[in-house]
């Protein structure tokens, strides 16, 4: 067993949570990124090169990018966006008269810097931390280029929690906590401007299958079946790493994925048990 | 008609023309196209009374523009009394002959358009040519607290309906705006009538249209995308025999609820802050007592202020492309503003004191063209400045942009070195100061001169040397990554670059 402490600075990820919600906080894409370098790492081999088993969240820094543009003589808020023909293939771009033929893509943009925890089953000898720095740097978190990132390896979970909660602030799921039947969506902004509820954030936890998945969709990336999905919105806390530091966090404190019949999820609760694959996925 | 007969007619019609304005906010003047293309005055007033959203949703809902035409009544007199007396009339003969429409073919007309527009989530907002991403929200339970159609739906809030495609008929438009954006997803019972949706058309009407309306959403709920367009996004979701590509698709009547909800804590918080006025008002100060402020001003002479101001910071992102009303029902306030939520954010002068423990300093370097263009001026003007690292040369040089670049440089240095020698740096829990002997602990490599003099506010000879070097090296770094030539590469320029940074470092 052992535990990564990935530190990443990623440039112009996507904040945007939902139609109307933009958090520079990427839990979801995160997580999948700590499975998507394991997938890497493990190449043609048959057996996974970590076997993550969770992912534990740090916040160091985000710096949003908001652009105050002239209305009226008053300057108002725009975020920056991307442009779609740049997240297309070459040939596609040339087959459609370039990039400026594609209007600008909804994608508000931001600047990240995150530490990642991997919890991982493996074995993980030092002389892959190097690789695995190397694999990030061509990776992107939330869309936006990975500029840097530096790879820790520690035996002890101790160590690797104190070297990963240094500073910042550590991510928690809290949208059990706050959620209320009546109205889930007024609970999550009042909890976000409840003082008692610490710094909570509207974030993307997961997808809800709108459909069953199609096998054979045209169009589907890489050929895989493909489903149209909706975000499942959710809340953070952002925890201080010197209050998480007196919490005695554990393994089972980290973030794993997971689907609940045909909704995949992403979260840190203790009791929320999720199955690996996807169950009655008839809506 | 003539130009000059449309302006007479405008003249003498000027009352009807103000009571004929559409949009949202009764603003929309009758189009001048429509005017121009009036044979008669009495043409001319049904294409105004056809203008007013009353008559415009009935005529559009029932088909009758045509018929309109030719059988609205003859001209009002001049005057608002006539004007509206007209508009009463044309209402009237509408509602006599829509009555006539047969309720089946309402029923298949309200059916057909909201099959083939209805949707909840639309690809559309996405991109505005995206094809064929339009679905129902699903009608399953979901054990889950996070905010989805499925958890809103178990809350009994009803997802609004927007549209897959404009319907240039206007048709489905206006079935929405008869019978409520939540149509088939809470149904009225009936029995209140004057919050009957539809109220507006023949009670038999509004239910003939409805039942089409669940049928259509019915028939649009089994509706399959073919193709995911290739505008939209696709993520990759782990299943254990390999990944699920899928893409999220937004929902206009989602946001429409967000911002609902923002505008209704923006005025609970209103309500609050008016409270705190109130018990302001309740407490008066002592006799005899000032309050402070502008003189005059007092919580008894100042009337209640209470506006609903929005608490939650927003920002414009541009969803649904450029005219919001092709690709969705909800407006651009709704679709294109998003609301942004703070995460925290590290002091910044924290931040840079603590990475120079580990990182050497460098400073911000501005102006490189210019500076570039001195330097590059100098070399044209007298090939001797290559040639000669003279003093003349060196005072040459250590002006303008470069003697300004220097000069901001040091500010810089100097203003760091402030923050270093009162910020600490904690470790184990202890404050202790950053100084050389921190700096050499943390580092892999020895701290430069430049780190030593920053840290020990030494600003000497060698501290001029190792920023001039510094700034060059930046400059030259930047230059290269902004594709400039330059002519900072040979050493004969390079140490008469050098020589005026020191000399300017050295007067200022």
């Amino acid at each position: 067993m052992s535990y990564l402490v990935i530190d990443l600075a990623s440039s112009g990820s996507n904040m945007l949570q939902s139609l109307g919600l933009l958090t520079a906080a990427p839990v979801l894409p995160a997580v999948l990124l700590a499975h998507a370098l394991d997938k890497r790492l493990q190449g043609r081999r048959s057996e996974p090169a970590l076997d993550v088993r969770g992912v534990g969240l740090i916040h160091r820094h985000a710096e949003p990018w908001i652009e105050y543009l002239d209305d009226g003589g008053y300057a108002k808020p725009f975020a920056a966006q991307r442009r779609g023909g740049c997240l297309f293939d070459r040939e596609d771009i040339v087959k459609n008269g370039g990039p400026q033929s594609n209007a600008a893509q909804p994608m508000a943009l931001a600047d990240l810097e995150w530490t990642l925890l991997l919890d991982c089953a493996k074995p993980v000898p030092d002389s892959m931390a190097g690789q695995a720095a190397d694999l990030l740097r061509r990776m992107r978190l939330a869309g936006g280029d990975v500029r840097a990132a530096t790879v820790a390896v520690h035996d002890e979970w101790e160590k690797a929690l104190s070297h990963a909660l240094r500073t910042g602030h550590w991510i928690d799921d809290v949208t059990q906590d706050i959620q209320s039947a009546s109205d889930p969506m007024l609970s999550i902004l009042q909890a976000v401007r409840d003082p008692q509820a610490g710094w909570v954030a509207p974030v993307n936890l997961g997808y809800a299958l709108l459909e069953t998945p199609h096998p054979a969709r045209d169009g589907a990336r890489d050929a895989l079946p493909h489903a149209f999905v909706e975000p499942m919105i959710g809340a953070i806390r952002f925890v201080p790493a010197s209050i998480a530091r007196q919490r005695k966090l554990t393994p089972s404190h980290l973030w794993r994925h997971g689907w609940d019949g045909d909704q995949f999820l992403v979260t840190n609760r203790p009791p929320v048990e999720s199955s690996p694959s996807l169950k009655g996925s008839t809506p | 008609m003539t130009q000059e007969d449309i302006e007479a007619l405008k003249a003498k019609h000027h009352a009807l023309l103000a009571l004929c304005k559409a949009g949202a906010k009764g603003t929309v003047p009758v189009p001048p196209e429509k005017l121009l293309a009036a044979d008669d005055e009495r043409r001319f007033c049904a294409v105004c009374a056809a203008n007013k959203p009353a008559i415009a949703d009935l005529l559009k809902l029932y088909g009758l523009q045509d018929w309109f035409q030719e059988h609205a009544p003859g001209p009002p007199a001049q005057g608002e009394d006539a004007a509206q007396e007209y508009l009463a009339r044309c209402e009237a003969i509408m509602r006599t002959e829509a009555a006539l429409v047969p309720v089946e073919r309402l029923r298949e007309m309200a059916r057909d358009a909201v099959q083939s527009c209805a949707a909840h989530f639309s690809g559309k907002l996405v991109h505005p040519t995206a094809q064929g991403a339009f679905l129902m929200a699903p009608c399953r339970p979901t054990a889950q607290p996070h905010v989805s159609s499925r958890s809103l739906r178990q809350a009994g809030i009803a997802l609004a309906l927007d549209q897959s495609k404009l319907d240039n008929t206007g048709v489905y438009q206006r079935v929405v705006r008869l019978l409520g954006p939540a149509i088939g997803t809470a149904p009225s019972d009936g029995n209140d009538e004057a919050q009957e949706p539809g109220a507006e058309i023949a009670r038999q009407h509004a239910d003939a249209l409805r039942e089409g309306a669940i049928e259509g959403i019915e028939a649009a709920a089994r509706r399959i995308p073919g193709h995911v367009d290739r505008r939209l996004r696709q993520v990759l979701l782990p299943v254990p025999d390999g990944y699920l590509a899928v893409t999220p698709l937004p929902a206009g009547g989602m946001a429409a609820l967000w911002h609902a909800c923002a505008a209704f804590e923006s005025g609970r918080e209103a309500e609050r802050l008016a409270s705190l006025d109130d018990t302001e008002n309740a407490n008066p100060p002592a006799p005899g007592r000032k309050r402070r402020g502008k003189s005059g001003f007092t919580a008894q002479n100042k009337a209640p202020q209470i506006s609903a101001r929005p608490i939650f910071s927003t920002v414009e992102l541009p969803f649904g492309g450029a005219i919001v009303r092709n690709t969705s029902l909800f407006p651009a306030s709704v679709i294109q503003r998003q609301m942004v939520f703070a995460v925290p954010q590290p002091s910044q002068h924290l931040r840079a004191v603590w990475r120079f423990v580990f990182r050497p300093w460098t400073p911000w370097i501005s102006d490189v063209k210019q500076v570039n263009q001195q330097i590059a001026a100098l070399q044209v003007e007298g090939r001797a400045f290559s040639d000669s690292t003279s003093v003349a040369a060196v005072l040459v040089q250590s002006k303008g942009a470069l003697g300004t670049l220097a000069r901001k440089c040091h500010a810089q240095a100097v203003n760091f070195a402030q923050d270093l020698a009162q910020t600490p740096y904690v470790e184990d829990g202890k404050e202790i100061d950053i100084d050389a002997d921190l700096l050499r602990r943390k580092r892999k490599d020895a701290p430069s001169d430049l780190d030593l003099a920053i840290v020990n506010r030494s600003f000497d000879a060698r501290y001029r040397a190792a920023l001039a070097m510094c700034i060059l090296d930046q400059m030259r770094s930047r230059l290269i990554r902004m594709n400039e030539p330059t002519q900072i590469d040979y050493q004969n320029v390079r140490d008469l670059v050098r020589s005026a940074l020191e000399l300017a470092l050295e007067n200022t």
